[in-house]
């Protein structure tokens, strides 16, 4: 008779607040981007200055700065979560793996520069400070931040 | 036997002391790079905002007669690059038609637009609206000026200005109003039939306006007022006349769609402009 034997991978005790933090912030930042996304694809923005003067969302997210390579940061933004959204997972954050470490945080780095990069632009470029954007930019900050501190606070398990 | 067991547990009670040590000493350290981290970010947004709020103001650009060399750019573009344009790369917000009593100036067929100074998408929007209209007429005294200083959008973006110019063409009346300065002075004052144009046609009362005889409205700019950053007015004739520019395929397909406009306007004339392939083409973006 022979039988088969499933080795579980190496796992590691995390903070209690790691996953239901983590994966709040990747729901909230995917709902945020579906929206700017909806936006960015079905809104009437045009390119004209209200009578107040004033600037506002639509500036920021219909100009020049809401692409890089032609390609509108409103979806790459629902792409980020949803990637983090999975990389978020419980079961993911409990196993012990470099690899997945490395993956999580350095794609989460990258999408904090982004917001940098972006922040940067309303802040000097556009002049103009988009709330919903910035409410992106917040939830990436606080989801590296939670992702960082749950990495270095995680314990193999014995 | 029992004292080398004895010492034996001794050594291993010590060497977890030891390894208890060095885990907390690492974990020590990789928090210290955590809070290092998440502080230099937040470093890095303080000081981009702080900058943003309290560094140096950039100062509104002077207005003052435009360049004949420039204007003479603008006006020469050969039919030749307006159709290797065609309905260019870049272009937006097309003149939308109405159904509103003709407008008409001096008899003729009337183009009113409302705009200011400080406003950088009138800015943007003057550049292909200039170069359109005098493919049927001239303009006189011409003025260089930029939009707005920061924090206004897309800050003094190099344009010309309406304010007290003049428009001659055997086709065309023109009508230029520009409520504004670039520091955000009163300066032409909107008033009698156009007022009443502005405000019915233009409930949200944004600009620029541009109403086309009473046929067509364009409300907004139909060209990206970034691609224009940084350029001189020189250098932006320059590029408008060099087709290959991302500044050219914006402007002359624009210029080309408020060709076709106008020449909806003007039964077509002057043919050779309104026949044009380039012109014929960019009608298709009318609505």
């Amino acid at each position: 008779m022979t039988g088969e034997t499933t080795t579980r991978p190496p796992q590691r005790t995390i903070p209690r607040w790691l996953a239901p933090l983590s994966l709040t912030w990747c729901v909230l930042g995917l709902l945020v981007s579906i929206y700017l996304t909806y936006e960015h694809y079905t809104g009437s923005t045009t390119l004209a200055c209200p009578a107040s003067g004033a600037v506002d969302c639509a500036k920021v997210t219909s100009s020049a700065w809401s692409t890089i390579l032609g390609i509108p940061v409103a979806p790459l933004g629902l792409l980020f979560f949803a990637v983090m959204l999975v990389l978020c997972r419980p079961s993911l954050l409990r196993r012990r793996s470099t690899v997945l470490d490395v993956a999580r945080l350095g794609f989460c780095g990258v999408g904090l520069l982004m917001a940098l990069y972006l922040l940067w632009a309303e802040l000097f470029q556009i002049h103009a400070i988009c709330l919903w954007c910035t409410g992106v930019h917040i939830l990436t900050f606080l989801l590296f931040v939670t992702l960082l501190f749950g990495l270095v606070l995680s314990e193999p398990e014995s | 036997m029992g004292g080398v067991a004895k010492s034996a547990r001794a050594d291993n009670v010590r060497l977890n002391q030891l390894r208890a040590k060095q885990q907390a000493a690492e974990r020590r350290r990789r928090l210290t790079i955590a809070i290092a981290a998440t502080a230099a970010v937040v470093v890095v947004v303080a000081v981009l905002v702080g900058v943003a709020l309290f560094g140096p103001k950039q100062q509104a650009v002077a207005t003052g007669p435009l360049d004949p060399a420039v204007y003479t750019t603008l006006s020469t573009v050969p039919v030749a690059t307006f159709d290797q344009v065609g309905a260019g790369v870049g272009v937006s917000n097309p003149p939308k038609a109405i159904s509103a009593p003709a407008l008409t100036t001096d008899g003729k067929p009337g183009v009113l637009y409302v705009g200011a100074e400080y406003c950088p998408f009138c800015a943007a929007e003057r550049w292909p609206f200039v170069v359109a209209m005098t493919r049927f007429g001239q303009f006189a005294n011409l003025q260089a000026t930029a939009s707005g200083a920061a924090p206004e959008a897309y800050p003094n973006t190099a344009t010309l200005s309406f304010h007290g110019a003049s428009y001659t063409s055997q086709y065309l009346g023109f009508t230029g109003v520009e409520t504004q300065t670039n520091t955000n002075q009163p300066l032409d004052t909107l008033s009698g039939d156009n007022k009443a144009i502005f405000d019915t046609y233009n409930p949200g009362g944004s600009i620029p306006f541009i109403d086309y005889g009473g046929k067509a409205t364009a409300n907004g700019a139909s060209v990206d007022p970034s691609i224009f950053a940084g350029k001189t007015q020189a250098q932006i004739a320059d590029d408008i006349a060099n087709p290959s520019t991302t500044i050219s395929k914006a402007v002359l397909g624009s210029a080309n769609v408020i060709t076709a406009q106008l020449c909806a306007l003007t039964n077509n004339q002057p043919a050779p402009v309104c026949t044009s392939s380039g012109v014929t083409t960019a009608a298709a973006a009318l609505k």
